[in-house]
């Protein structure tokens, strides 16, 4: 600014001049960047120029996120460990606050689903105002909004069988405001506004099988399969107090939809349903990484790096006596050939698929769940409580040295599942063979012997109440830790009993001559306080924030 | 290293050739001119009260000139409320931190320490409630680790009137430091100062025993029902000590802590003055160690240490008569050397690992571990390498006055372009180990299981931050003095943009003027205003029009004042302005997408990203706040006496605050900021000072008390069923919960928190709303609802060439909450430690006396949550500062003439007294402990 020295002190006959020429030189502008351009507002996302939809693509890809999963979900445990399945390994865990009712509308409630639920019907909402500005093909861009949809709806869902009936968005899109007042709608509107919507998406779904690339997206199969659930829920004693048969009827239709959609069938073995990506039982699941965390989340804690495993959901007794034999009798029955003194012995194999038991082969070499034994040593505090630990949904590495990465997915929706609405629904609108029918093919499939009258230990003669009594044993066992029991005891409306009593484990001791004793210990409770356990709480702040909000019962 | 070298290298050369300038200079200062201060108005100053050494320090809060805002201000025209320190003041706290050494001396400024990591020991400071800006020579920089023997004077600028030019950034207020300039004294002078000192924690936690853990731990799980998880021989076997291996007893922090650290620091400060050129030359060097404890195996540090190298110069430059230029250099490197696995973390699994997780060592030499502890706190200290970052910072000021008089008597024009550079520089030299679970297999085998994989020492390099800062600033002013009456006025143009990494630069530019004027230097009245922008805000908000004006009454230059009496100066003052402070995040005002989660598609699950839209543009305007001060200023007994008191009103509007009358429902999730909040700040400060030195002996005592209350008055939230449940009307940090209400006695026994089934010995909470259970209806302002106050004492006394002074500083009404690992027991799912204080919970024998509720394991919902059971009184008293010295005059050593060598020792945080005991009452338990440092040194005048 002021090199020349000499020159500068004349400058004062032109304080003015001299003033302005500075202000030049600080002031002087070149042209810059007045907003950070490489922001991807909104009309770059929904961009007319955008024939391959490359962001409204990632914005899908964003609302798949918000599926529903089940692997290790809560505090690294399964959401089975606040049923009478399991418990949680370590000595205290968040699910608590679940299996022992010790919810309430202001703390954090550890399977919430309110937040995420309506920020994922936001983003969709958004999408399928905005994607018809894109230039897409057409075909792609009718499944796009087809899987948004059914996204959204999925979402109700989940939070209907949560909360009950839920304020419906539609298609609106909310201003940022205050003085909100937006009330709940009825479980039946939100029931039949899923409903709708499934109906309405089926034709602009891809049909089944999906082609290897489109893998994990929403078929037209996984929108029957979710209709065939919402309708079950619907006619269950807990929405449908007053038994309203055709509730039943619609579900049995709903569930034969599916099964009359021909493209799905159950896979002959049990384990690689969960362990390999593509198969015709899978509906929709929600796809994972390939990797081995499933693994060292649950199998037993003995090994050390490089298999390290954690062992957080202890099974228990309650759900190893569920398993019936390998002939299909249910272990209570003398005729079963069950030995209290061998228990492991010629079960059903579902029950090998499902549970790591003392003896069971892992990385080479037998699990050890007596006291004292490697897989429960006694002085770590993270170590099975029941003497078993969760097998299902893990790649089989009973004989391999080190775990490798495997393909997980977490079933959302399978046949299976369409096959136990299909026996349930049929059966409590009367028509209990087609129940029969069911579940023959699900013990068939699980390896259990037909058995000389060919009912696959069944008993022959069942009323509606006895078989109601089959199927949910079989639900129990056939979805084991798939999220599933947990809801299913709650819309039976059996929780206050089911869910109330002390759960047991096996306690093994090993004497001195390697000779194993079994004994039934008690391990810990499980508490349902009803009524307002069968429905969580709003959380608080909605209800104080939104003055249309009404509570759940028994949370005020 | 090589640093260091050339650092020793330029040290040394400075002392060669500061001392032939002694040798060759003769008598010192014979004809040097009187110095014009650059960035002074036209009043002369008296400079011989500016020391460069504290034992002759300036003890007298009196200055003759204050540095204000971009100027100075004579002592007694001052209408805005200001605070200041003279830099010597600073200099016998032993601290990495310039700011530790503010807390307790300024009236209105509040300091907090969360931590005692070396190099990351500064306080947080609150002015008024607010977190200040902080402007070093007039620039905003917030540079605090810097010696604080480059310091002139630390001005504290509270209300609108002395804020108002900043702008965009005068809603906090402001912290100015300004640094010295040569020539303040004829002649050269030259001050080597070299201090050494031992630091050591100053609290920390006190876990129980193995034994008393396991005793304990059997219980918890008894009172919860469970089977014990010890048998009596593991219990003897803690108790007796007589596994190590397989029941270990292990202190950690005795472990991994040393009891005591060196701290050192050398600095070397010089100045001279010709006609033409002044200069002000600093450099100094500082070294902290920190407590973690080394293995002889590892060829380098693992400890947490921090080294710092500072440079200053500023040079002054006469061009010609009328034109001065001056340029401010400044460099500064530190390094910040810790384990690989990072000192927080270290800190964090010493709070969560019992005494009896695993042996330091096995048998066969492996660090121990297992499934829940696999992270060995030994082999975290000294088996994970180690990481460095090197913070590289330098600017340049270069600024020029021109004096316009032969154009108009009285006529200035100052400029200054500054350039700020930062370069963070984090070397990552860490490692990953293994540990080993030894486990007694029945039969008599031993194996081991291993936790963990060994890695080799990465060798990695990364610059975290780069950032610069370009400040350009144009002022022009007046200065007018006829008959009784003084005009000062100024207008000024500044810009200021700030870039860091590859982000848009973060750009101010504010139009400011200030007009003063007076009358017979009795009617004081000052108007300032500033016309500011932040470029990140939407076009049409960027720019506030922020305006202040101020009134002055000298009531004791009235004729009705007694003359010559006690009270020689009286004044009142008020203020009253609006600020502003611009929170504009990232262009948050531009609807955008950002990374969202994405999912998994196909055969091969290949990934595919998703974007979610970002929730922002919410957030419009500036915050606001309409500030007002009273205020009276008052010295007596021929200036040996001050006084000053001043009220404050600050009104603060437009606060970012996340909507509560609002419903997830709207598909927003829950944080969505807007501009809502409104608070209330006031209070009222009082400083009081009194010095003299009759004959020998010297004394002073310069006391401060501030009051400090905040108020929320508009807080978007849902209209509650309950008045108590509001946060609207309760100060801005209180603390909200149950209030507990002693032990429960009997099972089942009601209120506790809804859904617990109670136990004996559980927390009995004051059901608010009569409803038998306790939950949100029951929540209400349970600490920190009352009016902050802090107060702080300089005190000391000199006679001869003896010195002692101290610094006491105290705060009251203050409540911590204290929760979590550090508190209570059992937690992270029943594998966390537990403490002596937990030894005196709720059993049957004790039940009338317990502090602690029955233990249990894992997070108790019922206890474990935030109630008045945990709040405790904050308040402490610290004995902050003290500092002995004795000062030898005027040694002449063959050729070489020293002025006068000091020598002293002094500490910081040497004893606090306070209610809370369980752990110090600023840090908590969980972090690095703030430190207790006692320092001695030598200082040599040239």
């Amino acid at each position: 600014m002021m090199t020349n020295n000499r020159r500068y002190p004349q400058l004062y006959r032109y304080p003015l001049g001299a003033l302005l020429l500075l202000l030049l030189v600080f002031t002087a502008c070149n042209k810059y960047e007045q907003y950070p351009v490489q922001f991807t507002t909104p009309n770059y996302v929904y961009d007319s120029l955008d024939a391959n939809g490359d962001n409204a693509r990632m914005v899908v890809s964003n609302l798949y996120s918000y599926l529903p999963d089940g692997f290790n979900r809560i505090s690294n445990v399964v959401l089975g460990t606040a049923t009478d399945d399991a418990v949680a390994s370590n000595n205290y865990n968040d699910i608590e606050i679940l299996s022992k009712s010790r919810l309430n509308a202001v703390a954090d409630n550890p399977d919430g689903y309110w937040y995420p639920a309506y920020q994922a019907i936001r983003r969709a909402n958004l999408f399928l105002s905005q994607i018809d500005a894109v230039p897409l093909d057409p075909g792609q861009k009718k499944y796009w909004r087809a899987e948004v949809r059914f996204i959204r709806a999925i979402c109700y869902f989940e939070m209907t069988k949560r909360y009950g009936g839920v304020p419906l968005a539609g298609d609106r899109l909310f201003a940022k405001n205050g003085g909100i007042h937006i009330p709940r709608s009825s479980f039946e509107d939100c029931t039949g506004y899923i409903v709708d919507e499934l109906d309405d998406i089926f034709d602009s779904l891809r049909p089944d099988p999906p082609s290897s690339a489109d893998l994990g997206r929403i078929t037209q199969g996984a929108d029957l399969a979710l209709k065939s659930r919402v309708l079950l829920y619907a006619a269950s004693p807990l929405n449908n107090p007053a038994n309203d048969l055709n509730k039943w009827k619609n579900a049995a239709s709903a569930a034969k939809a599916v099964i009359d959609l021909g493209k799905f069938g159950l896979v002959d073995n049990y384990v690689s349903v969960f362990t390999t990506r593509q198969n015709k039982e899978i509906i929709l699941a929600n796809l994972r990484d390939r990797n081995q965390s499933l693994e060292r989340n649950n199998a037993p804690v003995g090994y050390g790096e490089p298999n390290q495993s954690n062992g957080r959901v202890s099974p228990t007794q309650e759900l190893a006596d569920a398993f019936p034999m390998k002939n299909g009798l249910p272990v209570t029955d003398p005729a079963s050939g069950y030995d209290a003194d061998n228990p492991y012995q010629g079960r059903d194999p579902r029950f090998y698929a499902t549970l790591f038991y003392n003896g069971a082969m892992w990385l080479g070499r037998p699990i050890e769940t007596f006291d004292g034994g490697r897989d429960k040593p006694d002085k770590v505090q993270l170590q099975t409580r029941t003497g078993y630990y969760m097998r299902k949904f893990l790649a089989d590495f009973s004989t391999a040295n080190a775990y490798s990465n495997q393909d997980h997915n977490f079933p959302i929706l399978r046949y299976a599942e369409i096959l136990l609405n299909y026996a349930e629904a049929a059966n409590e609108s009367g028509k209990t063979d087609i129940a029969y029918t069911q579940l023959k093919a699900l013990r068939k499939r699980a390896g259990i012997e037909a058995g000389d009258d060919g009912l696959y230990g069944l008993t022959a003669g069942m009323n509606i109440e006895q078989m109601r009594q089959a199927v949910h044993l079989e639900r129990r066992i056939e979805m084991a830790f798939e999220e599933q029991r947990y809801w299913d005891v709650r819309r039976w409306k059996i929780a206050d009993e089911v869910f109330n009593k002390t759960l047991h484990g096996m306690k093994i001791t090993k004497n001195e001559e390697n000779h194993l004793t079994y004994e039934i210990v008690p391990v810990q409770p499980i508490i349902f306080t009803q009524p307002k356990m069968y429905l969580y709480p709003i959380p608080y702040e909605e209800v104080a924030g939104n003055e249309g909000m009404e509570q759940n019962p028994g949370w005020q | 290293m090589i640093i260091k070298k050339i650092f020793t290298c330029l040290v040394s050369l400075m002392v060669v050739i500061a001392i032939k300038a002694q040798l060759t200079q003769g008598h010192p200062g014979a004809d040097t001119p009187k110095p014009d201060k650059i960035g002074s108005d036209t009043t002369a100053i008296d400079s011989s009260s500016v020391q460069m050494d504290t034992a002759y320090g300036n003890m007298n809060s009196v200055q003759d000139r204050y540095p204000v805002l971009y100027h100075h201000r004579k002592e007694g025209t001052l209408v805005e409320s200001i605070g200041y320190l003279d830099g010597s003041r600073l200099e016998s706290t032993p601290s990495t931190f310039i700011n530790n050494a503010l807390t307790g001396r300024l009236a209105g400024l509040y300091t907090n320490q969360s931590s005692g990591a070396p190099g990351s020991d500064g306080v947080n400071i609150t002015l008024r409630g607010r977190q200040p800006e902080v402007l070093i020579d007039g620039v905003p920089r917030a540079l605090w680790s810097i010696n604080p023997e480059q310091i002139e004077s630390v001005t504290v600028l509270k209300d609108a009137l002395s804020t108002a030019m900043l702008g965009m950034q005068s809603l906090n207020g402001a912290v100015l430091i300004t640094t010295k300039k040569g020539g303040q004294r004829p002649g050269f002078h030259m001050n080597i100062k070299a201090q050494t000192g031992v630091s050591e924690p100053l609290s920390l936690p006190h876990p129980v025993s193995a034994y008393q853990y396991a005793s304990l731990y059997n219980e918890a799980l008894a009172n919860d029902g469970r089977p014990p998880l010890y048998t009596q021989a593991d219990l003897d076997a803690y108790k007796n000590h007589t596994d190590p291996y397989g029941h270990p007893d292990i202190n950690w922090y005795d472990q991994v802590l040393s009891r005591s650290t060196p701290f050192s620091r050398y600095t070397l400060n010089a100045e001279g003055a010709n006609k033409v050129v002044r200069y002000f030359v600093s450099l100094d060097y500082l070294n902290q160690r920190g407590l973690f404890k080394q293995s002889g195996m590892n060829t380098y540090s693992t400890n947490t240490e921090y080294q710092r190298y500072i440079f200053r110069s500023n040079v002054d430059v006469n061009l010609t008569n009328r034109l001065s230029l001056y340029l401010n250099l400044f460099g500064r490197m530190r390094s910040q050397n810790e384990p690989g696995s990072g000192t927080g973390n270290i800190f964090t699994s010493l709070l969560e690992t019992p005494n009896n997780a695993y042996p330091i060592y096995n048998p066969n030499s492996t660090l121990g571990g297992n499934i829940n502890y696999s992270n060995n706190i030994y082999g975290q200290t000294v088996e994970t390498g180690y990481t460095s970052t090197v913070f590289s910072e330098g600017y340049v000021d270069l600024g020029f006055k021109y004096n316009l008089d032969p154009v108009l008597k009285g006529w200035w024009i100052k400029g200054l372009m500054s350039y700020v550079l930062t370069l963070n520089q984090k070397i990552d030299r860490s490692k990953a180990f293994e540990t080993f679970q030894m486990q007694l297999y029945p039969g008599g085998d031993t194996t081991y299981q291993r936790y963990g994989t060994r890695s080799d020492q990465q060798n990695g390099s990364s610059v975290d931050t780069r950032a610069h800062q370009v400040y350009t600033r144009l002022s022009t002013g007046y200065s007018h003095r006829w008959q009784d009456n003084t005009l000062d006025a100024m207008l000024l143009f500044n810009t200021q943009g700030n870039t860091t990494n590859a982000d848009l630069s973060n750009a101010y530019r504010t139009f400011g003027a200030n007009v003063r004027y007076s009358i017979k230097d009795k009617y004081l009245i000052e108007a300032a205003a500033s016309y500011s922008g932040n470029n990140r805000y939407q076009p049409g908000y960027l720019y506030g029009f922020f305006p202040a004006g101020g009134l002055g009454w000298r009531i004791d230059k009235e004729s009705f004042f007694p003359k010559g009496g006690f009270v020689n100066l009286l004044k009142l003052r008020a203020s009253y302005g609006l600020t502003g402070n611009a929170v504009a995040g990232y262009y948050d005002y531009i609807d955008r997408y950002v990374d969202g989660g994405g999912y998994y598609f196909g055969q091969s699950a290949a990934q595919q990203g998703g974007i979610v839209e970002y929730l922002s543009p919410y957030v419009t305007t500036y915050a606001k706040g309409l500030k007002f001060d009273i205020g009276l200023d008052m010295q007596a007994a021929d200036n040996r006496g001050t006084l000053s008191i001043d009220y404050y009103r600050n009104r603060l509007t437009d606060l970012v605050q996340a909507r509560g009358k609002s419903s997830a429902v709207l598909g927003y999730g829950s944080d969505i900021q807007e501009n809502l909040g409104k608070n209330l700040y006031s209070g009222l400060e009082i400083s009081l000072g009194w010095q003299d030195r009759p004959g020998a002996f010297g004394y002073w005592i310069n006391g401060n008390f501030s009051v400090s209350s905040s108020e929320v008055l508009f807080n978007d939230e849902p209209d509650y069923p309950y008045s108590w449940m509001q946060h609207t009307g309760h100060a801005d940090n209180a603390i909200y919960g149950y209030i507990a209400d002693g032990f429960i006695t009997k099972e089942g026994e009601a209120p506790v928190v809804e859904g617990y089934s109670s136990r004996p010995g559980d927390i009995r909470y004051v059901d608010l709303n009569k409803d038998g259970v306790i939950n949100q209806y029951d929540k209400k302002a349970i600490g920190n609802d009352q009016p902050l106050l802090f107060y702080g004492a300089d005190m000391g006394f000199s006679w001869k060439k003896f010195s002692l002074g101290m610094l006491w500083q105290g705060v009251a009404n203050r409540d911590i909450v204290y929760t979590g690992n550090g508190q209570w027991a059992f937690q992270n799912s029943g594998t966390g430690q537990a403490w002596e204080h937990n030894l005196n919970r709720w059993n049957e024998e004790n039940a009338a006396t317990a502090t602690y509720p029955r233990l249990s394991v894992g997070t108790n919902v019922n206890n474990d949550v935030v109630s008045s059971l945990w709040v405790h009184s904050g308040a402490y008293l610290r004995l902050k500062n003290v500092e002995l010295s004795y000062t030898f005059d005027r040694l002449h050593i063959k050729h070489l003439s020293l002025h006068h060598i000091r020598v002293f020792v002094n500490g910081l945080n040497l004893l606090t007294i306070a209610p809370y005991k369980e752990a110090d009452p600023e840090t908590l338990g969980g972090s690095y402990p703030i430190q207790r440092i006692i320092n001695g040194g030598i200082s040599v005048n040239f």
